[in-house]
């Protein structure tokens, strides 16, 4: 599979009173053409501003600077702010996590989810009424021409995000970004637009970057899985590497905050400490000093990137050869025999 | 609509009912009254004379009772201190002026303050923002007084291109008299600009950082396609919103501006009736200016549902 979104080295900075907040600091991400990939970390690690950086919406005032920001064959850091505008909303889409506050209050939603083709499609008068219409009821909502009247006040939050949907697939983009997308909505509600997302990209052929502070809800939907803390990917494999074989410590952090349905004694896990500040570059690793598996070095040097897999890259000194024997949580080590038992039987992918 | 302007309606009658009563029992409540300083020296005779003459002399409530049922006639009486004034008199000669340089403030203020404001929001932390923020700070926190005073220093005295105080009288309160009118309409209009320059900056800058300004780029707008479709209206409503309020305290009148640069308006007039005790006089102003206020409110609450869809004030 080819790569539709590659990110290479993809640092951002924020100019701020305190001093320069490094938000992103060497992202390395590729999407493959009709993958999910879900990227997944604390709030404030950097996942929005990545995807951000790379539609070219960020304030005036970030500093942007990658080796590579392309998009199928386009160089996005080359384009002009023009250019920009011709691929968003048509080719690379975007839905946010709160649709109340992401759609304008005072705009009848038909209006919102039109203005994409209006726009991009020259549509106009009953053909563009027809196309909203149309999409909205591809978003599984009854009475298109009622919904298309309201003010998003009007709807419920389950109904505004499908809207957002619309509006994002309306343009038949060829990759969705859709940022925490349920994190607003009830765990039924969640279900229901993780499937919608789910129909939609297989009937469009979607390329999708579902981002989300929850482990937990891509078990189900993603192919691969990026983690990322403080402005960096720790680590990245396929679902089944990053379920059932984590390397890095936060990523069983991670894992271990997640509840498990199939074992209600389970005691839950929360990461000690809060992220760090990004304010500083520190020396080591960032996350050293919440890492109970920290070694010397992790206060002094910057972590290796480890391949382990065709697939799987670590950024962590545990993977260094020169690292002493160590034992994950007893919760991880359930994975890992998980994992090696489907390896044997030949079955993981 | 029929029905909230009814309960509307019904409702400021009330009020006004109420702020009438009160003010008449507060201004009754207080030794001295319109007549006392005039009289004082008067043998005891003349001044029970006088008193009989302007009907003072009756016990409060009967006079509560008059005082009422003329103003359901429309009539508040005529002036004690300023005989052959009426309140008919006072709007038709002393509102006009007061009025005329409350819209030439407001009209001088507000265009220039919602221009400072977008180039404020537009060129964010710039020097142009910096020193239109500087200014209408420094406009906000500057007492009008020393204001009014260094206008009237620099281009009434020093060099000299307008008038520093008064009104030629006779001259038409519409029309006449502009060179008059300069300095005060600065005086009073420079609090519009940083008042405006801020409410419009603060409302842009709000809508520019909104999510809903993010979704529009998103979905590829040009920058001017978002601005026109997603921020103008949104950033237009406290403005929209706060204009009916600021124009219907313009007209009626600046107390403070009128006293400073001495116009006969209806603000200084106002001032003259309370020290003077003019009982009618303080009634009839008092009950106009609450009517005029509820009916702003009103107009008010019209126009945020106007521009506004989430607000339904009226939900039968
Ligand atoms: N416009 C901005 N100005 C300054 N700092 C910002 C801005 N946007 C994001 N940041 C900072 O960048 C960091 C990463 O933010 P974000 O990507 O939104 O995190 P998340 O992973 O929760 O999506 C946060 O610390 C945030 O404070
Ligand atoms: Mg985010």
């Amino acid at each position: 599979m080819s790569d539709i979104i590659k990110i290479k080295n993809l640092q951002v900075t924020f100019p701020d009173e305190a001093g320069p907040i490094y938000a992103v600091r060497g992202v390395n991400l590729n999407l493959k053409h009709g993958e999910t990939l879900a990227l997944v970390g604390e709030s404030g690690s950097g996942k929005s501003v990545t995807t951000h950086a790379l539609l070219g919406i960020l304030p005036k005032d970030a500093e942007v600077t990658a080796d590579q920001l392309q998009f199928e064959h386009q160089d996005l850091q080359s384009l002009s702010e023009k250019d920009l505008t011709l691929i968003r909303g048509s080719q690379l889409a975007l839905v946010f996590q709160d649709p109340l506050s992401a759609l304008n209050p005072t705009m009848r939603v038909g209006k919102q989810i039109g203005e994409v083709l209006k726009y991009h499609e020259h549509l106009h008068g009953k053909k563009l009424i027809a196309a909203v219409n149309a999409e909205i009821k591809a978003v599984d909502l009854d009475n298109p021409a009622l919904i298309a009247s309201k003010f998003p006040h009007e709807l419920s939050g389950g109904q505004r995000q499908r809207v957002m949907i619309a509006m994002a697939l309306i343009g038949q983009p060829k990759v969705l970004i859709a940022d925490e997308p349920t994190t607003a909505l009830d765990v039924t509600l969640q279900a229901q637009i993780l499937d919608l997302i789910q129909a939609q990209k297989q009937k469009h052929d979607l390329s999708v970057i579902f981002i989300t502070h929850d482990l937990g809800i891509v078990a189900n939907i993603a192919d691969r899985v990026a983690i990322m803390y403080a402005g960096e990917i720790v680590e990245v494999g396929t679902a089944n590497e990053i379920f059932y074989y984590p390397q890095h410590p936060y990523t069983w952090g991670l894992l271990d905050s997640v509840p498990d349905t199939d074992d209600d004694q389970e005691q839950l896990f929360t990461l000690p400490g809060t992220p760090p500040d990004l304010h500083q570059k520190s020396k080591g690793d960032p996350f050293a000093n919440r890492n109970p598996y920290a070694l010397t070095i992790d206060f002094e040097a910057t972590p290796p990137v480890t391949q382990l897999s065709a697939t799987h890259f670590v950024k962590s000194w545990l993977l260094d050869p020169r690292t002493p024997a160590y034992e994950p949580p007893v919760s991880i080590q359930k994975r890992w025999q998980t994992y090696r038992a489907l390896a044997k039987e030949g079955t993981h992918d | 609509m029929l029905k909230v302007i009814l309960r509307r309606l019904v409702a400021l009658i009330i009020s006004l009912f109420l702020i009438a009563s009160a003010t008449f029992f507060l201004l009754a409540a207080v030794p001295g009254d319109a007549l006392s300083a005039q009289t004082d020296k008067l043998p005891t005779a003349a001044r029970k004379q006088v008193y009989r003459n302007t009907g003072l002399d009756k016990p409060v409530l009967q006079r509560y009772e008059i005082t009422m049922t003329n103003m359901l006639h429309g009539d508040f009486g005529t002036s004690i201190a300023d005989p052959g004034m009426t309140m008919h008199t006072v709007l038709k000669e002393k509102l006009p002026l007061s009025a005329r340089l409350g819209l030439q403030q407001v009209l001088f203020g507000i265009p220039l303050g919602l221009l400072l404001g977008t180039l404020a929001a537009v060129y964010k932390n710039t020097w142009l923002d910096r020193s239109v923020t500087i200014v209408s700070l420094l406009l906000m926190s500057v007492p009008s007084l020393i204001l009014a005073l260094l206008l009237q220093s620099y281009f009434g005295g020093t060099l000299g291109w307008f008038p520093i105080i008064g009104w030629p009288e006779g001259s038409n309160l519409w029309l006449g008299g502009w060179s008059y009118t300069v300095l005060p309409t600065l005086a009073g209009g420079l609090g519009y600009i940083a008042r405006y320059a801020r409410l419009l900056k603060n409302s842009m800058l709000d809508v520019l950082s909104s999510d809903y300004v993010l979704t529009a780029k998103t979905k590829g707008l040009t920058g001017r396609r978002v601005v026109m479709n997603h921020v103008v209206r949104n950033a237009a409503i406290p403005i929209i919103t706060s204009l009916p309020v600021t124009v219907a305290f313009s007209i009626t009148g600046s107390v403070f501006v009128e006293s400073i640069f001495v116009i006969p308006g209806i603000g200084q007039y106002f001032v003259q009736a309370l020290t003077n005790r003019d009982v009618p006089i303080i009634m009839g102003e008092t009950v106009l200016l609450a009517a005029l206020y509820i009916v702003t409110l009103f107009i008010t609450d019209l126009l945020y549902m106007a521009v506004d869809p989430r607000i339904k004030l009226y939900q039968n």
